[in-house]
Order: structure tokens, then C-alpha cells, then sequence
């Protein structure tokens, strides 16, 4: 609009007026498309903090896939703080009973077993929630071959969720500091930075999921042996995972290509190719003796032990059986884990420590703490230097000793633990990652996972 | 940039308006960060503690399990007595099973209680071994004592329940003896050791 100011005479004034205005006023397309892309990285960073974590359409495997994926992306110090929101599956698996005997059981349970209880048919997860439960027909008949493929795919299915959930072992998820507090972790973190300690290795776990059998499901099984023709490796080694590239179980577990570590199925990773066999040529017996002695050469007599349980086929036969199905428990937990160890050797390890011990030693020998500690030494200069280069000497050497000794502990835990699969990570680091079946029993977890486990059970 | 009157542009306006969402966005997202950080022990100990609940009521009486829970390092479980001087307030007119972090005195402001409607007993047993140079030795210095401390492992707690009482037991193993185990175990409570 033109201002009553103009007069017919200097309307030119208006046209430069206006463009006046719009130079100063006027933001340029690349200034508004800036400032819209702000607001929305802003709207999505918002939405992201306070909106996913606490959104109830995202599966638990989601919610705990997210919070793995911003563990792995932070720094090692900072990465322990954000806490891993992962919940253990349970699955409960129990016999298909008619209508009648289910109602049966309905009533025969205490007043608050019934409709919304946490009352579970497997006494296992006793007033625990989100049990899911599958439900199996056994009779003794060629029919059970199929509630066999049921339980098998069930828990391959859940090795393949927890492998995959956890980020296929290419991201650390676990930091080594032991310390519970971040000064202690910023502390060690230096030390060990100058190789002046090494930790002993603690693995930690993540529960994924726990699969109990109920008592009528074991019931069934004394009767008519359902369980004996279950063998969880062979299936894994010959059935292709849903949906994927056409891999095996087996394959997408063991793949080399995911880079930093490998998965594994048990103690019998190297095995894997074996899986099912129900017969062994004579070279194949070798090879297998020979997988056998890579993967226990720090068990010497783990390995004396298994040598006398193979002593002819139908012996090792039996062996690859009991490989595959856990003793006989009433649960099972699939855990992941990871290891990651100095590939240092040790004895070149107790010389860099050492020496790393003399340099910062001496440097804080004759600088400001070594003048201050002066003061406290009694007699002659001479006196007070002997007296430092002795410390200096003595507390290298108990470093030097203890990084070697936990050097070869943490070397022995790795072999151990991930057997022929242990991988070279970055050149100088040795571990693995593991998605393992193991028996849910105290002892066999204290073992796995040394420094507990995180996630909600 | 601002014109001669001293009015500020729209740019430095949308400038100045962005610059005060980003800030209250980092706001929110460091109380979020922290509130995520600083209370996962205390949410973990409530797991812990409502899990234990709802496997005892869901045992029916004359019943007993044993069941593998995830312990909370420097946590102990305790069962009060309705009798029991030392019961927190908070447990009221019943017999309570209570988390406490550090020491069972301060359950009242750092811990967890649940009411449990018939007596409850918490028991820990262990061995105790002398270690003489760095070598094992066995004795017969099993203890007990009335309560149980937790590490961050796995372990295995057997509750059984009857008309009148709900028992808790655990059992440490086999662990180094040293004199301040009475200290290290359930710290306030006394420890029984085997002669």
C-alpha cells in the first residue's frame, strides 16, 4: 500500500522504499530452510529423549536395542551411566491338555491363580509378568516331531533375537573398569591408558530370555522321551533363519564378516559344522580332536576329560548329543556376553608396564611430589635419592608383576570362554561376543558372567 | 545486525527465539540424563524387592522354591518381626521384609519394605576359609546369620512358606575368613560361627 506521504511526484521513492524494507526484514530461502531444518532436528532430538524411551509401541527388544546402540555410541566413561533397558523374555513351554483337565486346573488353583494373576503354568516364573507361553502336543507319536521343531525354533529364535538385539558383536557394550563410580573410572581409565594396570576381566551379561518346560511338560516327557530327539545345534546348523539372507542359524551366528567378535552357540563353536552328524569318517574323528585341543589347550585337564568321553564313534556321537541339549534342566537362559583382552603378550606386557612404571616414576621423583617426599626422608641427599630409586624400583615391579599375572588370567578367561572363535579386535585386543544356551542355574551364571548381569530379569 | 532505531531484526529475532528453545531442550534433556543415571540403583532395588514379594505370595502354603534373582551390590535383605524393636516405621503394624541399602538401620530412609501377613525369617549361611598364603584351607567355621547381603551376582534364594512363617535362605559358599567378616556380612548383626 502507498503512504498518504507519496505524491504523484516521488512515488519512485515508494519502489525503493519497499526494497529497502525487504532487504533488512527479508530472510533469503536458504536462511528459512535452515531455520525449519533447526526445528525439526529440535522436534525429532525432543521427541527422541523423552518420548522413546517411555513409548509403549516400541517392543522391549526395541527399547533395548536403542539404549545398547547409545551405550555403544558413548565414551567408554560415560557409556556405563546410561543404564541398558533390556528385559529378559520369558517363555514358558507346557503341554496343549484338553479343555477339560485346563478348567480342571483353573479351579484347583488358589482364588488369585485365576484370570489377571501372575500365576504362570511354569512354576519357574512364580509371580513374575509377560510370560509367554507356548503350548505343545505330545502323545508318543510321529506327531511330536513337530512340537519338537517348536521348541528348537523357539529357542533358535531367541539366540538369533538376543545375537542381533545386542548388535552382532559390533559394538562394545561393556567397559572393563571395575570401579563403581566415575572418579574410579576416570582413574583407571588413565592407568590403564599408561599400561601402568591392567584389570582383571569381569564379564558382564545380558540376560535375553529364559525358557522354562512346566512340570506337566516334564511329566509328559518321562513317559514318552519327548526331549531325548532335541538337539538345538543341529537344528541351528541346517534350518535358514526367517526372513534373512538364506543364512543358517549357525551361519549368521558365526559369521566372520561382522568384524569385531563372533558368536557362539556353546562350548563347541569350532564344532559347528558337525552339528547333526549322526556318523564320522576317520579323518573327520582327527579333525574334530584336533578343533578339540585348540579349544582347550588352557584346560589341559577339561581336555584329558573330554578325550576319554570320544574314545571311539558311537562315543562321540553321544558327545555332539549332549552338546546340543543342555543336561536335563527345567530352564534354560539365553545370555549374551563379551570379552575383550590384551593380545599382549604377557611377558611383553610385565616389560611395558615396567618400564612405563620407572619413567613416571622418576619423573615424580625429582619434580614437586619427589622434593615434597624429600622433606620426610631422614639423612644425606645421596641417602634420599637411593631411597626413591628403590621405591620407584619396588612399586614398577609389583605393577609390572600384577599386569602380567592379570594379563594371562584374562588371556586364559577368553580362550576359555570364546574357544576357537576368539577374535583379533583392532590389532591388539583378543575376545569375543557370545550368545550362549546355557542351564539357568546360579553356579553356571557365576561362572559366565563374573560381573553380573545387566538388563531387568 | 540492527537498524538505527536499535529494533532488533527478525533474524537476530528467530536467532534469539531458536537459541531459547535449544537451551530449555538441553535443559530438559540433562534433568532427564540425570534422573535416568542417579535412580537406577534405587529402581533395581524395587525390582528386586517386589519380585521377591510376588514370588512368596504366589507360593502356596506348605510350599517351597528356589529361585535365581539378580543381587544389588551393598544391599541387604532383612526380615522384622512384628515383635522386633529395630523394625523401620515404615513397615507399621506388620511383619515386613525389608532392602536396605548399606547398613538394616538406615532401612527407614534407604530401603524397601514389603508387609508380609505371617512371621518372616531371613537366614545367610556360608563356610568361612582361612587362606594361608595365598592357599586355601578348609575348616569347619560354617556361619549363619539373620540376614543376607548381596553382591551383583546371581543367587539362588529358596523361600519356603508355611501357615505361619515365610522363610528366606541363602547360602554364600565358600568364602574367605578374615576377622571383619562380621563386619562385611549383614553389618549390625550378629554372626553365629560353628566352634
Amino acid at each position: 500500500m502507498i503512504s498518504s506521504n507519496y505524491t504523484k511526484e516521488n512515488v519512485y521513492k515508494v519502489h525503493f522504499d519497499v526494497l529497502e524494507m525487504d532487504k533488512r526484514g527479508e530472510l533469503t530461502s536458504t536462511q528459512i530452510a535452515s531455520i525449519i531444518l533447526v526445528i525439526i532436528g529440535l522436534a525429532i532430538g525432543l521427541m527422541f529423549f523423552f518420548g522413546i524411551f517411555k513409548n509403549e509401541s516400541l517392543t522391549d527388544r526395541e527399547l533395548c536395542k536403542l539404549s545398547i546402540l547409545s551405550r555403544a555410541t558413548l565414551p567408554s566413561v560415560a557409556s556405563q551411566a546410561v543404564p541398558l533397558s533390556c528385559f529378559t523374555e520369558k517363555i514358558c513351554i507346557t503341554l496343549d491338555k484338553p479343555f477339560v483337565e485346563d478348567v480342571k486346573d483353573a479351579l484347583s488353583l488358589s482364588g488369585s491363580a485365576i484370570g489377571f494373576s501372575k500365576k504362570s503354568e511354569c512354576e519357574q516364573f512364580a509371580g513374575e509378568e509377560n510370560v509367554r507361553t507356548v503350548k505343545l502336543k505330545i502323545d508318543g507319536s510321529i506327531k511330536d516331531e513337530k512340537s519338537r521343531e517348536i521348541v528348537q525354533r523357539e529357542v533358535a529364535n531367541a539366540m538369533f533375537d538376543c545375537w542381533h538385539m545386542a548388535g552382532q558383536g559390533k559394538l562394545d557394550i561393556f567397559d572393563d573398569l571395575s570401579s563403581k563410580n566415575v572418579g574410579g573410572k576416570i582413574a583407571q581409565s588413565v592407568l590403564g591408558y599408561a599400561e601402568l594396570t591392567v584389570s582383571e576381566i569381569k564379564p558382564k551379561c545380558i540376560v535375553c530370555s529364559r525358557v522354562a518346560f512346566s512340570k506337566s511338560l516334564i511329566e509328559a516327557d518321562k513317559k514318552f522321551g519327548f526331549s531325548k530327539n532335541i538337539d538345538y545345534n543341529s537344528f541351528m546348523s541346517r534350518e535358514k533363519i526367517d526372513g534373512s539372507s538364506g543364512l543358517t542359524y549357525i551361519q549368521a551366528f558365526t559369521d566372520p564378516g561382522v568384524g569385531s567378535g563372533y558368536s557362539s552357540i556353546g562350548g563347541s563353536e569350532g564344532l559347528s559344522k558337525y552339528f547333526g552328524y549322526k556318523t564320522f569318517t576317520n579323518e573327520q574323528i582327527e579333525e574334530i580332536k584336533g578343533i578339540l585341543e585348540l579349544q582347550f589347550k588352557n584346560q589341559p585337564e577339561e581336555l584329558k576329560k573330554i578325550e576319554e568321553l570320544i574314545k571311539d564313534k558311537d562315543d562321540l556321537i553321544k558327545y555332539f548329543e549332549k552338546l546340543s541339549n543342555p543336561d536335563n534342566s527345567d530352564q534354560l537362559a539365553i545370555v549374551f556376553t563379551q570379552i575383550k583382552v590384551s593380545a599382549e603378550d604377557p611377558k611383553d606386557q610385565y616389560w611395558s608396564t615396567f618400564q612405563n612404571g620407572a619413567v613416571i616414576g622418576g619423573i615424580t621423583a625429582i619434580s614437586g611430589p619427589g622434593k615434597i617426599a624429600s622433606l620426610f626422608i631422614p639423612g644425606p641427599g645421596w641417602l634420599k635419592a637411593v631411597f626413591k630409586i628403590s621405591a620407584v624400583g619396588v612399586t614398577s615391579f609389583n605393577l609390572a608383576s600384577s599386569a602380567e599375572k592379570n594379563t594371562r588370567k584374562n588371556q586364559a578367561l577368553s580362550a576359555a570362554t570364546c574357544g576357537t572363535f576368539e577374535s583379533r579386535i583392532e590389532g591388539k585386543q583378543n575376545g569375543c561376543s557370545l550368545v550362549k544356551l546355557v542351564n539357568w542355574d546360579s553356579n553356571t551364571l557365576k561362572n559366565l558372567c563374573m560381573g553380573g548381569s545387566e538388563g531387568n530379569l | 545486525m540492527r537498524n538505527k532505531k536499535g529494533d532488533v531484526t527478525l533474524e537476530e529475532g528467530s536467532g534469539l527465539i531458536l537459541g531459547l528453545v535449544a537451551m530449555v531442550i538441553l535443559g530438559f534433556l540433562a534433568f532427564g540424563l540425570f534422573s535416568m543415571v542417579i535412580g537406577q540403583d534405587m529402581k533395581n532395588a524395587k525390582s528386586f524387592i517386589d519380585s521377591l514379594d510376588s514370588k512368596i505370595e504366589n507360593l502356596n502354603d506348605g510350599e517351597s522354591n528356589t529361585f535365581i534373582l539378580q543381587g544389588l551390590d551393598g544391599w541387604v535383605l532383612v526380615g522384622y518381626e512384628l515383635s522386633n524393636p529395630l523394625r523401620p516405621e515404615k513397615c507399621f503394624l506388620n511383619s515386613c521384609l525389608c532392602l536396605c541399602e548399606g547398613e538394616p538401620k538406615d532401612c527407614q530412609d534407604k530401603g524397601y519394605c514389603r508387609p508380609v501377613d505371617r512371621k518372616i525369617s531371613v537366614m545367610s549361611k556360608g563356610h568361612a576359609v582361612y587362606n594361608i598364603v595365598g592357599t586355601p584351607v578348609m575348616t569347619d567355621k560354617s556361619f549363619s546369620v539373620q540376614c543376607m547381603i548381596m553382591d551383583n551376582q546371581f543367587s539362588s534364594i529358596e523361600i519356603s512358606k508355611t501357615t505361619d512363617l515365610v522363610s528366606i535362605n541363602f547360602d554364600y559358599g565358600v568364602i574367605d575368613y578374615n576377622p571383619d567378616l562380621k563386619f562385611r556380612i549383614c553389618p549390625g548383626y550378629e554372626l553365629t560361627v560353628a566352634s
